[in-house]
């Protein structure tokens, strides 16, 4: 759930649709009200839940769409790349 | 919230808890040294608690002051809120000043750094004459920096879908606060009370809030009270000294230091402390000079009080 969805953005996902597949095979239902997005993973009442590593991957893909699809300066490239930057210490720090 | 911690993390932060009910939710602070009505306050910013300033805290009181240490909704021992609305920094300021007044804190000499400067000054805005000194360290006024107008590394990590996954579940933020410390501060106890009031809260808290709050200009939430910040510093007629780290690309002193040194009215008195290889937790890099400076302001501000008969 995401409670400050941002006006460029919020045109971007209605683009999506209310549904969207991840490459893992899962779908979720994006439902979008006003500035709050949900993400609810679409399963049958009696299946597992999947990892949660497994759904952080599809919500970063989904992510990654959302970037692709806005363009200019952003990009999958650059939120992978961002991701790296946070998280390692240069060699030389 | 966080009733008691660790004893390993309690080692380096052995301050009692003191506790004051906001709406809702509990907010920490701590609250060392002799109950006066004048104290230094020092506030955190993002994503950092009051353990921040486990090094600032002891001479401080050793030389005889009151120190308030606050947590702020979504940091630390605190709470934590459910909507990102809560964390709205007029919210974060009339919070700070309801815990300042719980204390019975008249007067305060700030440690002003990240998120610590608008709020503080904001709850300053809200209660003329609490305001008696201050410290700036890395700090603004609401207004985003020259860095954080850019979608990378910055507004590319805290936009829609992406932000709650990686400041919440994955805790990229949280970790990437080792980019604005010593390496001293990466590991063993100090790195796990940084990263204690994440790793038991599932959500981002205030975290994923706080770069969201940043004003990129009219229109924005918090836009109205940056303004209102900077056309009150001019009036900000108390003593005045910077602690700046210089390795810090979020706010440089060219940029940020510079600008308020410009503004305050006694910012000139005395000539800036700058840190050459302290990043952007200058308290984590230099906690002697930020003791030192607060030392003095404090000793200017209060005794002035005195020595006016006010």
């Amino acid at each position: 759930m995401d409670d400050n969805v941002w006006p460029e953005f919020a045109r971007t996902i209605g683009a999506l649709g209310a549904r969207w597949s991840a490459s893992s095979g899962r779908a979720y239902r994006l439902t979008l009200l006003g500035k709050r997005l949900e993400v609810a993973l679409e399963r049958d009442a009696l299946a597992a839940l999947p990892a949660p590593d497994a759904i952080d991957e599809d919500l970063l893909e989904l992510a990654c769409a959302v970037y692709d699809k806005l363009g200019g300066e952003w990009s999958s490239d650059m939120l992978k790349k961002l991701v790296g930057a946070w998280t390692t210490v240069p060699e030389d720090y | 919230m966080i009733e008691t911690l660790p004893e390993s993390i309690r080692a380096l932060y052995p301050f009692k808890p003191n506790w004051v009910k906001s709406g809702n939710y509990r907010l920490h602070y701590v609250d060392e040294g002799p109950r006066r009505p004048d104290a230094v306050v020092l506030p955190h910013g993002n994503p950092t608690w009051g353990f921040l300033y486990r090094n600032i805290v002891p001479p401080l009181v050793a030389a005889g002051h009151r120190v308030i240490v606050p947590d702020h909704l979504g940091s630390g021992r605190s709470d934590h809120a459910i909507h990102e609305g809560e964390y709205a920094i007029a919210h974060h300021a009339a919070r700070l000043r309801q815990i300042l007044e719980t204390a019975g804190v008249e007067r305060a000499v700030f440690f002003l750094q990240d998120w610590g400067g608008p709020i503080s000054f904001g709850a300053c805005l809200a209660k003329p004459g609490l305001l008696a000194g201050m410290v700036l360290g890395n700090t603004f006024w609401g207004a985003a920096s020259d860095f954080h107008r850019r979608v990378y590394p910055w507004r590319g990590l805290h936009a829609p879908i992406a932000g709650p996954l990686l400041f919440g579940r994955r805790r990229v933020f949280i970790d990437g606060a080792k980019l604005g410390m010593p390496k001293s501060s990466h590991e063993g106890a100090v790195w796990a009370g940084f990263r204690l009031p994440f790793d038991i809260t599932p959500g981002p808290g205030a975290t994923l809030a706080w770069p969201r709050a940043i004003s990129l200009g009219p229109g924005h939430p918090t836009q109205p009270l940056a303004d209102a910040i900077w056309a009150a510093m001019p009036q900000m007629d108390v003593p005045t000294r910077f602690v700046w780290g210089a390795s810090d690309p979020v706010f440089p002193w060219e940029e940020q230091g510079l600008a308020m040194q410009a503004r305050l009215p006694r910012a000139r008195e005395h000539a800036p402390t700058i840190v050459k290889e302290a990043r952007h937790f200058v308290q984590e890099w230099a906690p002697r000079q930020c003791a030192d400076a607060l030392l003095a302001v404090a000793e200017e501000a209060f005794s002035r009080k005195v020595s006016h008969g006010r």
